[in-house]
């Protein structure tokens, strides 16, 4: 009982305003892109039906009918995206193609750069900040609906490879910033906290290796606002870095998740670039978060704390660290995987996950918009000092060796296929 | 008749799921309880409960079981009126 009066935090109605503010600002961001969409769509329409329909007149005066009902197909969807923006033929918006399309000025970018600009400049009443606090975590219920995109020789095959690149990638991570940390004279508990927020996933790492590693208030300030500061750097550099580089959809999401921190942010860089991104994105970082529990036990081992009295052992090391909410992903994506017709799948209208599937973006929204509206540039010039520069170091050097990986592995091994 | 077998089947299958995380929501609860701080994707820290005097859940153990709660309600909702649900989430959300 007392567990489930721990789920209710006292005084819980603080949280209300901020919550809410989070929510219009996504509903709000969500119709712009819908309107955006909408009219680069006409756009695109306008200049392509000329070219349709007399594609249209020749395949009719050839007599081949099943090509010209191909032709006949795209023309009435255009014809249809004209009406939407009660548009004709001749009728030009290429603002909307050059922010929709060219420069990829999504709900994700939208609510990332105005949440920043609001809180910046015009700032946010403290009344609100404790419900944009618990606006981000609303990204988990999206990442556990999002389990019915996939199947089970997805997670096998794009899981397994993410996995082991995890594995290496977090280790290595951690072992570098760690040993570079005592070497450079960090404190143990800086040195251990940086190793595992630049290791695993940022500021979860962070406050689950604190209370181990014995890191101070201070220190914690300097490694999360070191994680964010590179993690909000990377998450508007990386989507057109990938582009210019000419990353594939599954790339850009096996990079994003193995070079960016943050869970938020990577599903936020993932999603901006494209939903294929995305849905490899979140599938590496939850076999990537999995091994929360056993960077903090490897944080154990490498500053010798049981010697130190630290009572910390293996099982309910796991036991506590384990982001339990992945189970509700992978327990949605066994249901996919074994196809129950009442069911159905996020592409059968009007089954059960394609009722789901409509839902998660809208949590994403949510959160995207905790995620704008809490990024504090005075949070972020605590960042400081030689962890400063060996955590971003060790950062940008798994963002490249991460980039030259992917490259490697091309891009059949890490797309997920939904069945 | 095949759709409400169909149904059975999925609710057995959903209660023996939301069992088994509620049995380790619990477990890891009681972990909790023992006295392990644990992390959370927000930037505040472990919540102790120091000033009710009595063992709390970790901000992160109770984001992640909110997440879990939510994403079981909408999975019901989504069984009980797929298309309504789709509907707001698609169309009724948009007014612009």
């Amino acid at each position: 009982m007392s567990v489930l009066r721990s789920l209710i935090v006292p005084g819980w109605t603080k949280f209300i305003p901020g919550l809410v503010l989070c929510i219009v600002f996504a509903v709000l961001t969500m119709n712009v892109d819908h309107l955006l969409g909408r009219y680069q769509a006409a756009d695109l329409a306008s200049k392509s039906l000329p070219a349709l329909s007399a594609q249209y007149a020749e395949l009719e005066a050839i007599g081949d009918t099943d090509g010209a009902a191909a032709v006949m197909k795209k023309i009435d969807k255009h014809e249809a995206a004209l009406e939407k923006v009660g548009g004709a033929v001749g009728g030009e918006w290429g603002w909307a193609t050059f922010l929709y399309a060219t420069m990829q000025f999504r709900y994700v970018a939208m609510l990332l750069v105005f949440g920043i600009l609001i809180r910046n400049t015009v700032g946010v009443p403290k009344v609100f900040l404790p419900g944009i606090g618990i606006a981000r975590p609303l990204i988990k219920p999206g990442i556990i609906i999002l389990g019915v995109h996939y199947v089970w020789s997805d997670v096998l095959r794009v899981g397994g490879v993410g996995l082991l690149l995890a594995s290496v990638f977090i280790f290595g991570t951690a072992i570098t910033v760690m040993w570079i940390s005592r070497r450079a004279g960090v404190s143990d508990g800086l040195g251990g906290i940086m190793g595992a927020g630049t290791g695993v996933c940022g500021v979860s790492a962070i406050i689950a290796t604190a209370p181990v590693v014995g890191a101070k208030p201070r220190d914690m300030a300097y490694a999360i606002g070191t994680i964010l500061l590179f993690g909000t750097v990377m998450l508007f550099v990386m989507p057109y870095l990938g582009t210019a580089i000419g990353l594939s959809q599954s790339q850009f999401g096996a990079w994003s998740a193995l070079a960016i921190l943050n869970t938020a942010q990577l599903i936020a860089a993932a999603e901006w670039f494209g939903e294929e991104a995305r849905d490899t994105a979140v599938l590496i970082n939850a076999a990537r978060i999995m091994l929360i529990p056993l960077i903090v036990m490897f944080a154990v081992w490498f500053y010798d704390l049981k010697s130190r009295g630290k009572d910390v052992g293996f099982w309910a090391t796991m036991r506590a660290k384990f982001p339990i909410f992945i189970l509700g992903f992978f327990a949605l994506i066994l249901l996919n995987s074994l196809h129950f017709h009442v069911l159905g799948g996020p592409k059968i209208a009007g089954s059960p996950f394609w009722a789901m599937d409509s839902v998660y973006k809208w949590l994403f929204a949510v959160g995207f918009a905790g995620i704008g509206l809490s990024i504090s540039i005075d949070d972020m010039r605590k960042a400081g000092g030689a962890a400063f520069l060996i955590g971003s170091g060790a950062a940008i050097a798994k963002m490249i060796l991460g980039l030259i990986v992917v490259m490697i592995l091309g891009v059949e091994l890490l797309k997920v296929t939904g069945g | 008749m095949e759709r409400r077998n169909g149904s059975a089947t999925v609710f057995f299958f959903a209660s023996i799921g939301c069992v088994i995380i509620g049995w380790v929501t619990l477990e890891t609860a009681c972990a909790a309880q023992e006295g392990v701080a644990m992390g959370s994707d927000t930037i505040t820290g472990p919540d102790t409960g120091a000033e009710s005097g009595e063992p709390r859940l970790s901000s992160a153990k109770r984001e992640d079981i909110w997440a879990l709660i939510i994403a079981l309600v909408v999975l019901v909702l989504a069984l009980l009126a797929p298309d309504a649900v789709h509907s707001f989430f698609k169309n009724g959300l948009y007014f612009l």
